[in-house]
């Protein structure tokens, strides 16, 4: 109840709710990562505000550009998700144990998830600018 | 008449001292083979199943748990040291969560004052798919036996800290947080001990190989082995948790079965129970017994 007044109020559509969504599981990741010491995921996210910023700030540059870009990371992050699931057949015995068995129900659905909002944003593009 | 019962009460002692001996080397025997049942599924751990495998994170926790009650039943403080620790590349930790890990560490302590510890460690997972008696199921037998007679010394030249060790075979993150947590305590330590395959022995002779031995732990393992008559070969190289510890430059000594006589069954589905060579692990305790015994009793 509570929350859907806040949704309501924040104005938020559903189109941008998905957007910001699109970039909670590269942000769960890192804050997962950075509980355990590790910094890679965080620079990596970092690079690409970094990226986003200074594309937005050039006027040649359009909106549409880099949602379309950021729709193409996210589909080619998904993807490469999927490729490492077919490393497990050909090399099985090369895999640590805990990679391993990261290929639970939650690897399938953050990677389909990531790949479906991928290819709904590079799609919806246009509907996302406007209101 | 006065010395036939004289002769006699000497007689049943001494034959009521050669059954006690008798009792105590069958007790590690049946106890071994109690631990390596339940950590491969021969026997129920606990009352929570039977354990096919040690490689998921809930079977490895289930297996430390285990591990931390059988050394508090010893007498040992215990504690875990859970971590989470980056992925081995850069590029996996951007795909995948971090390492997630629990060594047991024991511990009991010198009776006399002073800083230094000897370390005994082996690793309690095993590779997916296999019930890991050889690997490492002996070493953690071993260890579980050291730990029952060492709390017993009346004196402990040093502090004794037995680590049971995670994920040895996703490339020694354990031992590797291991060593950094020590490195950073600034833990004083005397020697390393590392025991991993310890339990095939298929041409009977109870030998045994050291691995990149320090100096003076090879002589001291060269010394026992010649009062029990075991023979040694000393190899090069770090092929378990000795690797990180070699690394930091701590003396290091990795005992394990002869190199020329190892289990044809390592991380496959047929390193059972009915593999391990009981005889061959009770001998090998009892010579690594020796061995930290002489250097507990140091002055």
């Amino acid at each position: 109840m509570l929350f859907r007044q806040f949704y309501r109020k924040s104005r938020l559509s559903r189109k941008h709710t998905i957007l910001a969504v699109s970039c909670l599981p590269i942000l769960i990741h890192t804050i997962q990562h950075l509980f355990a010491q590790s910094f890679f995921p965080f620079l990596t996210l970092l690079l690409l505000v970094v990226l986003f910023t200074f594309l937005s700030s050039i006027k040649a540059v359009k909106v549409l550009t880099i949602l379309k870009l950021w729709g193409i990371l996210l589909v080619g992050y998904g993807l490469i998700r999927f490729a490492l699931v077919g490393l497990v057949f050909i090399a099985e015995s090369g895999v640590p144990s805990d990679i391993y068995y990261q290929f639970d129900i939650w690897y399938f659905i953050i990677s389909i998830f990531t790949v479906s909002v991928g290819i709904w944003i590079i799609n919806k593009r246009k509907v996302l600018l406007s209101d | 008449m006065f010395n036939t019962i004289l002769i006699s009460c000497l007689l049943f002692s001494f034959s009521s001292g050669i059954t006690q001996e008798k009792d105590t080397i069958a007790s590690t025997v049946d106890y071994q083979k109690e631990v390596i049942g339940k950590l491969t599924g021969k026997e129920a751990i606990v009352d929570k199943g039977h354990l096919k495998q040690r490689a998921t994170y809930n079977e490895r926790v289930l297996t430390a748990e285990y591990l931390a009650n059988e050394l508090e039943a010893s007498g040992w403080s215990t504690e875990f040291h859970k971590y989470r620790t980056p992925q081995s590349t850069y590029f996996l930790d951007l795909f995948f969560r971090p390492n997630k890990g629990i060594n047991v560490i024991g511990k009991v302590s010198a009776t006399v004052a002073t800083e230094k510890h000897i370390i005994l460690g082996a690793h309690f997972d095993s590779e997916r798919k296999t019930p890991g008696a050889v690997d490492n199921a002996s070493g953690v037998a071993l260890c579980l036996a050291l730990a029952r007679e060492l709390q017993n010394f009346e004196h402990r030249e040093y502090n004794i800290t037995i680590v049971f060790f995670d994920q040895e075979e996703d490339d020694e993150v354990g031992s590797e947080v291991f060593v950094k947590m020590i490195q950073k305590t600034k833990l004083d330590v005397h020697s390393v001990h590392i025991f991993d395959l310890i339990g095939w022995d298929a041409d009977g002779d109870g030998a045994l190989t050291l691995q990149s031995p320090a100096p003076f732990l090879e002589d001291l393992y060269r010394k026992e082995a010649k009062s029990l008559k075991i023979s040694l070969k000393t190899i090069g190289g770090a092929g378990s948790d000795n690797k990180p510890f070699l690394k930091a430059g701590y003396p290091t000594v990795h005992p394990f079965e002869e190199m020329d006589d190892s289990t044809p069954y390592i991380h496959s589905p047929q390193d059972t129970y009915e593999t391990v060579n009981f005889n061959f692990l009770e001998q090998s305790t009892e010579y690594i017994t020796n061995v930290i015994s002489s250097i507990l009793q140091e002055k």
